[in-house]
């Protein structure tokens, strides 16, 4: 049942990341959207409820940040498990993210592989 | 006045102006209309290549992830290709971009695949161009693949001598790939030659210079010595070049540093040699230089003096130290100051350096000492 396999949302802007990922999470289960700007993936956190939301930090019309923000302010949509992907490496954004509740905080350059496991990890299958 | 009255002339006037003005209005217009489809064809053209890239990329991108998850498909690639320029540029384009975002054995796979052949020859051809630009591109290739042989060698070199500061580093960088000593440094010493180059670039190409093959450190360093000679190298890059080779560490040449500064020939207006030269002894420890650097506390230029006073500092020893002393004793406020702060750095503590100088002046010196601790 293709429908009952764990969907993935990947808020990212970089085509190369979004393709390698979609190619990745598909051969390893994984139901998979993308959106490449800040407001459209809110909105597609709504739409689809996904169980794991993949997210960059630099992005077009809201930042990785706010979109967390937001996220956790919303009853609807606050419980939603989220794995930051970011080329930022400052220890202070790593604490911010996990301050809002972050599973994961991978840095760019990552290994895809290791990345899947993290998704596995956070969806703890 | 004649003419206003000669109808004739009037009638002929008018008619001639009348003709010229309808000729350059179609000839405007015409000109116009080619303008116009011009423009409409170059943009056209230009969405039809956006398009086609495009369609390029979405086919590139299933045959590279496959590849990484199994890399005998790498003949999937391979038989893609159809010969033309924007195929390589935009699958050249895609292998960087997943390789600017991956890390692992991933890297190294996507690494051969810019080494596959339709790439190397679209490169090689471009080699060839007339473009400046489009050779660049051709250098930075064979700088980041390092794959060079004597054609393209031959070419590079040429490169190397060109007015265009950016192709000739980019060709020298790809030539740093060469396993011929010779050939390296023939590159680095072209740019080496040139006025006003940047520092950090002359500075990147000597490192680059470095095989980091212990079986031909000898035949770098004596490379480097020739440089360093070179009487058409101008002093400011050969200054920066034994910057360079000291903060590299190149104790092959340390010995012949030393033979330079002991040298009673030595240019001693030399300000941008003489500095370099006094701080590489400091860098590389040669600790027998002391004489001859202590000699240079006499010197006016200020620059030398200070970087006298921070070698002799750090070598440390009696003799040494007693020439500091004397000038935090007889100098001026500023060599003062330099004095006490290349000692304290040098972990001299500042009961050392009271307990060192003649009482008489122990206040004014506490004082100074003070005044330097406060602008560490």
């Amino acid at each position: 049942m293709p429908s009952e396999l764990p969907l993935v949302l990947l808020i990212e802007d970089d085509l190369a990341i979004a393709k390698l990922i979609e190619f990745k999470l598909k051969r390893n289960g994984y139901r998979f959207e993308v959106r490449n700007n800040g407001t459209e993936g809110l909105s597609a956190i709504k739409e689809f409820n996904p169980d794991l939301v993949i997210l960059d930090v630099m992005l077009p019309s809201m930042n990785g940040f706010e979109l967390l923000r937001q996220i956790r302010n919303d009853s609807d949509i606050e419980q939603t498990k989220v794995i930051m992907l970011t080329a930022t490496v400052r220890v202070k954004d790593k604490e911010k993210a996990f301050n809002l509740g972050v599973e994961d905080y991978m840095e760019k350059p990552f290994k895809a592989d290791e990345l899947i496991i993290r998704v596995n990890k956070a969806l703890k299958l | 006045m004649i003419f206003k009255s000669d109808p004739g002339f009037f009638f002929f006037y008018s008619n001639f102006s009348i003709s010229l003005l309808g000729i350059v209005t179609l000839l405007l217009f015409f000109m116009t209309i080619s303008l116009f489809f011009v423009s409409l064809g170059m943009r056209l053209r230009h969405r039809k290549m956006e398009s086609l890239a495009e369609s390029y990329k979405e086919s590139f991108y299933p045959l590279i992830l496959n590849y990484l998850e199994d890399s005998s498909s790498k003949e999937n690639i391979l038989s893609f290709f159809t010969g033309k320029n924007l195929e390589y540029a935009v699958f050249e384009r895609t292998v960087i971009r997943l390789l600017k975002n991956l890390d692992g054995d991933e890297v190294k796979n996507l690494k051969e695949l810019l080494l596959i052949e339709p790439i190397y020859n679209y490169h090689l051809n471009q080699l060839t161009s007339n473009n400046e630009i489009i050779q660049i591109k051709a250098c930075n290739y064979f700088r980041f693949t390092q794959l060079i042989n004597p054609k393209i060698i031959y070419k590079l070199r040429d490169f190397v001598n060109s007015e265009n500061r950016l192709l000739a580093f980019s060709a020298a960088s790809a030539l740093m790939a060469s396993r011929e000593v010779s050939i390296r440094a023939e590159a680095l010493k072209e740019i080496a030659k040139k006025n006003n180059i940047s520092k950090m670039g002359l500075l990147e190409l000597l490192y680059k210079f470095e095989s980091r093959d212990n079986s031909l450190k000898e035949e770098e360093a004596e490379a480097l010595k020739g440089l360093i000679l070179d009487a058409e190298i101008p002093d400011e890059n050969k200054s920066l070049l034994i910057q360079g080779i000291t903060e590299m560490s190149y104790y092959q040449l340390s010995e012949f540093f030393a033979d330079l500064i002991s040298d009673k020939n030595i240019d001693k207006e030399n300000v941008k040699i003489l500095n370099a030269l006094i701080n590489a002894q400091k860098d590389l420890f040669n600790i027998t230089t002391s004489p001859v650097i202590r000699s240079f506390l006499k010197c006016k230029n200020y620059d030398i003096q200070l970087a006298a006073i921070e070698t002799l500092a750090a070598f440390g020893g009696k003799n040494n130290l007693s020439a500091i002393y004397g000038l935090i004793e007889n100098g001026e406020t500023g060599i003062q100051k330099n004095c006490i702060k290349s000692l304290l750095n040098n972990n001299i503590s500042e009961k050392d350096i009271l307990s060192n100088i003649n009482l008489k002046y122990y206040t004014s010196v506490s004082d100074i000492i003070k005044m330097t601790k406060e602008s560490m």
